[in-house]
């Protein structure tokens, strides 16, 4: 693995959840409902090996619209990264913003910018993986290398 | 419902577009330029060119415009200043 020197710009992928990390159903909260893609780890792990930290952005409006908690989400993402811990992948950290905010929800690119911030990372050597418009919009406005557009999925 | 472009060709422009500087909010950009936001605001009614957002998000009275920080300073070099 490449480790990020302090001399060292970092680079990161920045990954959406649903539709992208787990098939996308409707608000997935509950762990037995939550199916990873094919090949999301070996995605993450190659990205991972070329020196890229790994950071989950999702808005999550399920927990405002109050299909399910905070608590729900947080237990879901623990799990979540103990499995792709399980695999090899450290994710650095996971941002998310269920409430109506223009600064930090997709498509805005307040999470984008607040993991660059906190982590140093060259947003322009960077890398997004969405599935939806919004994604892509957050990540541009972020300024994100490169972002990629995948097909939506719906179990 | 007719659509402009398919969501390949919408994907394809913007990758052809390429990265830029990330956007700034417009309470940002007033600060960047050592100005409150409501005379950045007058200055953008004053002289023209001004650029627009590139996103303007929320309702009511939480929102946000998004601006691209490069023409927005490109524009502030044209503003006369004493």
């Amino acid at each position: 693995m490449v480790e990020n020197g302090p001399t060292q710009v970092k680079r990161a992928l920045f990954l959406d959840r649903d539709g992208v990390i787990n098939d996308n159903g409707s608000f997935v909260h509950k762990i037995e409902n939550f199916v990873f893609m094919p090949g999301i780890f070996g995605v993450c792990r190659q990205y991972q090996d070329m020196g890229h930290l790994i950071f989950v952005v999702t808005n999550q409006a399920g927990i405002s619209h109050g299909y399910f908690t905070e608590d729900d989400f947080q237990t879901l993402t623990a799990w979540m990264v103990d499995q792709f811990a399980a695999h090899g992948v450290t994710i650095t950290k996971v941002y998310h913003c269920p409430d109506y905010d223009p600064i930090m929800r997709k498509p805005a690119p307040g999470m984008i910018l607040q993991a660059a911030r906190e982590y140093g990372i060259d947003l322009a050597r960077s890398t997004l993986i969405g599935d939806r418009d919004t994604d892509i919009e957050a990540g541009r406005a972020a300024g994100v290398g490169t972002l990629i557009l995948v097909p939506q999925t719906n179990l | 419902m007719k659509f402009l472009e398919s969501m390949g060709e919408w994907s394809n422009r913007i990758r052809r577009a390429g990265p830029r500087a990330p956007c700034r909010t417009f309470d940002e950009i007033a600060e960047e330029f050592g100005v409150t936001p409501r005379t950045l605001t007058a200055f953008m009614g004053h002289y023209p060119g001004a650029p627009r957002p590139l996103m303007d998000l929320g309702k009511g009275k939480i929102k946000a415009k998004w601006y691209d920080q490069a023409a927005f300073r490109a524009w502030w070099k044209t503003v006369p200043r004493k």
